[in-house]
């Protein structure tokens, strides 16, 4: 699978372009790090890429590098799985707070209990209510629920930027597994750049488009 | 050479009373063992991990505690304990804060009318000038003046909210998480602007989860864990690998960063309702022994820092 984005263009003010005819592609079983400062549009480009938002111009589309014409234009806010899963830097406003941990976990289906293990979640939080949970916690829960056997891509927007450096690295540890178990493509948005350098094997940077 | 510290914290404790079902009340303990001291001319950093109460630390010294919350231990402000009406009085004036969430923003005012509270006392063209100084500084363009907060992205809202405090005449800084969301060129920018103020006089209180961003500018570095304060370490302890560090929790902090080995250890800070009797790490600690899980270390001195650990060296 390739996730690729062609010739994006997107604006919030009249006049004012974000994004202008950009491009960006990821392959399966790549991590790639996107860095620029900021107000240059990543998180813009994350939610375009997810189909949160509807780009002005240009187009999404997942397919297959070998056959292209087999892949198919992802079409904004589609109905089904969304084979791009997005996880953003505030894992409590992505999580509904009068559920509980066990609806919120289960909602694509219960992780099996090694996932669980893996991802550090203990089986006493399930009955807690988000709130009673700290941020590392909850954002375990928002990842575990991204790794489903569908997601083709993940697109991490300064997922750990929030958490402390053993939590950053228990979450990604966990994330980098299963992508090269499965084939996952990740996307890494990050300011921090040490940490984009030790993770991806390719980093783009978003004013030199 | 010892200074005499303008902010020093001893023993605080913090506690909520919260209601678990009908008009059953308990009291949950948040804040545990706080120590600190800070002098003029000094960075502090505060590091630890969320849900440490790094957040609460600063609304305690600013007196902006919800009701329901009970402090014990002392918090000095010029050798004076602080009470609630001096806070008060100081909170703004001689104390700012650089709050953490950008939702602190007033969303009906525009940057510059934001910017502008901290030059209350200024002429207008004075103002004028400091405001497009601390912009172009920033990197900011000028038209962002007439934004709204809801206009800006997370980093423009995080340069907004430290132009508001750096461009007062406070002799303490509170800063709470500054760095997040900030791209490299503004964050050296920052930093550079924190250890300037700081050489001028002001004593700085950094509280990040960021070590990089601290080791970069902090003086010393107090390690916050569970709601206690487990180790004073100056920023070189940090070298190579941790090695000058004192306590078990540091020292694997110091592993798991992306330019060290990158890795973790197993385990959670363990919530404020499943505190353990003994030491705070010790679930999770390898040097861990019965002594340890009976009662809590005391905060000692060890090579020049402090370390609440019986086994630290």
């Amino acid at each position: 699978m390739r996730l690729r984005a062609h010739n994006i263009t997107y604006g919030y003010a009249k006049g004012r372009k974000i994004l202008e005819n950009v491009n960006f592609t990821v392959e399966e079983g790549e991590v790639v790090g996107l860095t620029a400062p900021s107000g240059y549009g990543k998180s813009t480009l994350a939610k375009i890429l997810a189909g949160f938002i509807k780009p002005e111009q240009g187009e999404v589309f997942l397919e297959k590098p070998e056959k292209a014409e087999s892949g198919y234009k992802r079409e904004p806010f589609s109905m089904g799985y969304n084979p791009v899963q997005l996880i953003f830097q505030h894992p409590e406003k992505a999580i509904n707070p009068k559920w509980k941990m066990r609806k919120v976990i289960s909602e694509v289906g219960m992780p099996s209990a090694q996932m669980l293990k893996a991802a550090g979640i203990k089986e006493e939080w399930l009955e807690r209510w988000p709130a009673e949970l700290s941020g590392g916690e909850l954002q375990r829960f928002c990842v575990l629920r991204a790794l489903n056997e569908q997601t083709r891509f993940l697109i991490a927007d300064e997922m750990t930027t929030m958490l402390d450096a053993i939590t950053q690295a228990q979450i990604w540890n966990l994330v980098l597994t299963y992508a090269s178990e499965h084939r996952m493509g990740v996307v890494v948005i990050s300011h921090e750049k040490i940490l984009v350098d030790r993770l991806c094997t390719k980093v783009v940077d978003l004013t030199q488009m | 050479m010892k200074r005499e510290p303008i902010l020093k914290i001893e023993n605080l404790e913090l506690s909520f009373s919260q209601y678990i079902q009908g008009l059953k009340k308990r009291e949950l303990t948040v804040i545990t063992n706080l120590d600190l001291e800070l002098a003029e001319g000094e960075i502090l950093a505060v590091v630890g991990s969320s849900g440490s109460g790094k957040s609460l630390l600063a609304h305690a010294i600013l007196g902006i505690l919800p009701y329901n919350a009970r402090t014990r231990g002392k918090i000095l402000y010029k050798g004076k304990v602080l009470s609630q009406r001096e806070k008060e009085r100081l909170r703004g004036q001689e104390i700012v804060l650089v709050p953490q969430s950008v939702n602190y923003l007033d969303p009906l005012l525009q940057v510059e009318q934001q910017i502008g509270i901290s030059l209350q006392n200024k002429t207008k063209e004075q103002k004028e000038k400091m405001n497009n100084e601390i912009l172009h500084r920033y990197g900011l363009d000028l038209a962002v003046k007439q934004y709204y907060p809801f206009q800006l992205s997370g980093g423009m809202a995080r340069k907004v909210l430290l132009a508001t405090a750096l461009t007062s005449s406070a002799k303490v800084i509170i800063a709470d998480e500054p760095t997040p969301g900030l791209d490299d060129e503004s964050l050296g920018e920052v930093l550079k602007d924190f250890r300037n103020l700081s050489d001028s006089g002001k004593a700085i209180l950094m509280i990040t989860h960021d070590i990089q961003a601290a080791l970069k500018i902090a003086d010393k570095i107090a390690i916050f864990y569970a709601g206690a304060t487990l180790e004073l370490a100056a920023g070189i302890d940090f070298a190579h690998g941790g090695q000058g560090l004192r306590h078990p929790y540091t020292k694997a902090l110091c592993r798991a960063l992306p330019g060290e080995d990158f890795e973790a250890i197993e385990g959670r800070q363990p919530l404020p309702s499943e505190l353990p009797q003994g030491c705070l790490f010790s679930d999770r600690c390898q040097l861990c022994t019965e002594e340890c899980t009976r009662q809590r270390p005391d905060y000692r001195m060890i090579r020049g820092g402090k370390a609440r650990c019986i086994h630290a060296t």
